[in-house]
């Protein structure tokens, strides 16, 4: 018996490890600059010690974000398995979710500022489901078109129906 | 609501100028409150007797075309083709002035509705109007399939148009109803009326016993509201639910205030959750909801996820096999999780159970309220395997099917590793072979012990 978690088929597609970086600076962003301004705001409203206390706290689960950001990268994959797409997902938490092609109904190719920086996008498969939530981060961009444009070639092929 | 709002402030008006030492309240105050009143239902009822004068419909062979024409202009078309559902709602009113609203589901975008028509010529539009959708439906899927429905000729039995109490057809017979007797039994004996009674109970008991009179009044009046939304929720809104068999789907007509009838084509319904609170288990009793495609954004008096909202196990099955010929919830074969889930499961591992036959997929689980939820292969979106650091420990993974929005939500839990793991790739296959059978009839499904699974394939909707 093959482990949970293994491709069902091919290898699993890595994406890009700059994808980690963009993934850095929302850790910054989401968790080191509130920790700054919980911090500060303490230190003048109250007393220095609950400041360093929330300081501490907050750097501490800034950093271990930081630093764990690479292996939450490498954890996400993709690969194809006949005419179903496979998306793995999370070290911990691990996810796999597999979308037939023909279930899809569009594909959408999102690319914020930082993805654009670091010349990323990524590419999300809409079914008739909201659970679905079938998305390849980080990819690099022409990566990305070309996945969308196979599969919408695919998709149009491949069966269909609800 | 800004009728009640008015209500409302004027009486704390009211209540506020109301000294201790006057024994009526003023009259000013008073002539104030049925002023406002009079005033606004005034205006209310001018503006709805404009709306409804400016509006104006067409039905043609083509399409629908709703013109409104009061303070903003807008006109909508409908393609025959598009509508996937009509329902007849009536109000209390409405109803007895033999009056009835037209509502038009056309899929993803919000419901078109058509406010008041004569209730018979409600009826028709309806029933034409369904006629042509399933007719513009077939012309679109593969041929041999429609051609082979067409030759049917629709029985000729005469056709009756609904009254005020019922609507139903002749020709549309009836798959279970749910008797008087049965919704007031289940309503007495469901978990909001229950509390209701021991929240009354504990209002009227604790003074008695500890002289705590402060709590007596919010208690009661507590127990008051649960009662009213037990009995609204469940015996005036599904009083005398009727299960008819409609051309090409379900009907449902029930109401005690508010008949509402809705039509539920059979290829739009993707899965069913079967329930059985705590309280209804000695009496045997069920309620069945259902996910519809597209069926999320409906206002409450027409709550498409209610499949039956009280009824027997026969029943049940009865509605089941309506569905989907030939499914029976308890001819799937059910496998429980492996034991060492007790160390996530603490209470409730044994009630855990899943298992699958070549059509459905079944999921069980439920302490107190008892749960099963039933999912047909060729429904299924995408699926879902999860597992947490805990389970790896354990060897264990949860495995979900991805339906659309609505209360079904089939994920079998804690599933032994292997297990999760073949049923993820068969469950794929599976998923695929039953979309397939059903977009090109082959002759195995032909050949199936019930002609009426001919019949579901050739309702297959074009990609929505």
């Amino acid at each position: 018996m093959d482990h949970l978690f293994d491709p069902p088929g091919g290898a699993w597609q890595p994406v890009s490890p700059r994808y980690a970086t963009a993934k850095r600076f929302a850790v910054l962003l989401g968790w080191g600059l509130p920790t700054v301004v919980v911090a500060v705001g303490l230190g003048i409203v109250w007393t220095w010690w609950a400041a360093a206390i929330a300081g501490a706290v907050g750097a501490a689960w800034t950093l271990w974000r930081w630093f764990r950001m690479p292996r939450i990268v490498a954890a996400w994959g993709w690969c194809e398995r006949g005419t179903d797409l496979c998306i793995r997902s999370g070290p911990w938490f691990q996810r796999l979710t597999i979308v037939p092609y023909g279930r899809m109904q569009a594909v959408n190719i999102n690319s914020g500022p930082v993805d654009r920086y670091l010349g990323l996008a990524s590419v999300e498969l809409v079914t008739a489901s909201p659970a679905s939530d079938a998305v390849i981060p980080g990819l690099r961009l022409d990566d990305a078109t070309s996945l969308r444009d196979r599969i919408t070639a695919i998709a149009e092929t491949a069966d269909a129906g609800l | 609501m800004i009728l009640i709002g008015v209500i409302a402030w004027t009486l704390k008006q009211l209540l506020d100028s109301w000294q201790p030492g006057q024994r009526i309240p003023p009259v000013r105050a008073i002539l104030l409150v049925v002023g406002a009143v009079l005033a606004l239902t005034l205006i209310q009822a001018a503006i709805g007797y404009f709306q409804w004068r400016t509006t104006t419909f067409r039905i043609d062979e083509e399409e629908v075309r709703i013109d409104r024409r009061f303070i903003q202009h807008n006109s909508d078309r409908i393609s025959l083709s598009k509508i996937q559902s009509v329902d007849v709602v009536q109000p209390l009113a409405a109803r007895l002035l033999g009056l009835a609203r037209l509502r038009i589901d056309v899929g993803g975008s919000s419901a078109r509705t058509i406010e008041y028509l004569s209730r018979a010529d409600a009826y028709r539009f309806r029933d034409f109007l369904i006629g042509r959708a399933r007719q513009s439906h077939q012309a679109t899927t593969p041929a041999g399939t429609g051609a082979q429905r067409q030759q049917a000729p629709r029985p000729g039995v005469p056709e009756r148009p609904g009254s005020s109490w019922q609507d139903r057809r002749f020709d549309e017979p009836e798959i279970t109803h749910v008797a008087p007797r049965q919704i007031v039994l289940g309503t007495l004996i469901s978990g909001g009326f229950i509390w209701s009674v021991l929240l009354a109970g504990a209002g009227i008991a604790l003074p008695v016993i500890f002289h705590l009179e402060v709590i007596t009044l919010p208690l009661v009046l507590a127990a008051l509201l649960t009662a009213i939304r037990a009995v609204t929720g469940l015996l005036v809104k599904y009083w005398r639910f009727t299960l008819l068999r409609a051309d090409g789907g379900l009907k449902m007509v029930h109401g005690l205030t508010t008949l509402a009838t809705r039509t539920v084509p059979r290829h739009r319904i993707q899965g069913l959750e079967i329930a059985q609170p705590l309280f209804w288990r000695p009496a045997g009793l069920y309620r069945v909801r259902l996910t519809v495609l597209g069926g999320v954004k409906l206002d409450g008096e027409l709550e498409a996820q209610v499949l039956l909202p009280v009824g027997t196990a026969t029943q049940v099955s009865e509605a089941i096999d309506a569905i989907w010929p030939g499914v029976a919830l308890d001819a799937v074969a059910l496998h429980p999780i492996p034991r060492r889930a007790r160390w996530l499961r603490w209470l409730d591992r044994q009630t855990i159970l899943w298992g699958l036959d070549e059509r459905i997929m079944v999921a069980r689980h439920g302490l107190l309220q008892r749960r099963a939820e039933m999912v047909p292969h060729s429904r299924v979106q995408s699926i879902g395997l999860r597992q947490g650091p805990l389970q790896r420990r354990l060897r264990l993974a949860d495995v979900v099917l991805h339906l659309p929005a609505g209360p079904v939500y089939l994920k079998c839990r804690q599933l032994d590793a292997d297990d999760a793991r073949r049923l993820l790739l068969g469950e794929m296959d599976l998923c695929r072979a039953a979309r397939s059978a059903e977009l090109r009839p082959t002759p195995s499904a032909n050949s199936a012990p019930n002609p009426d699974i001919g019949g579901t394939s050739a309702e297959t909707p074009p990609v929505m």
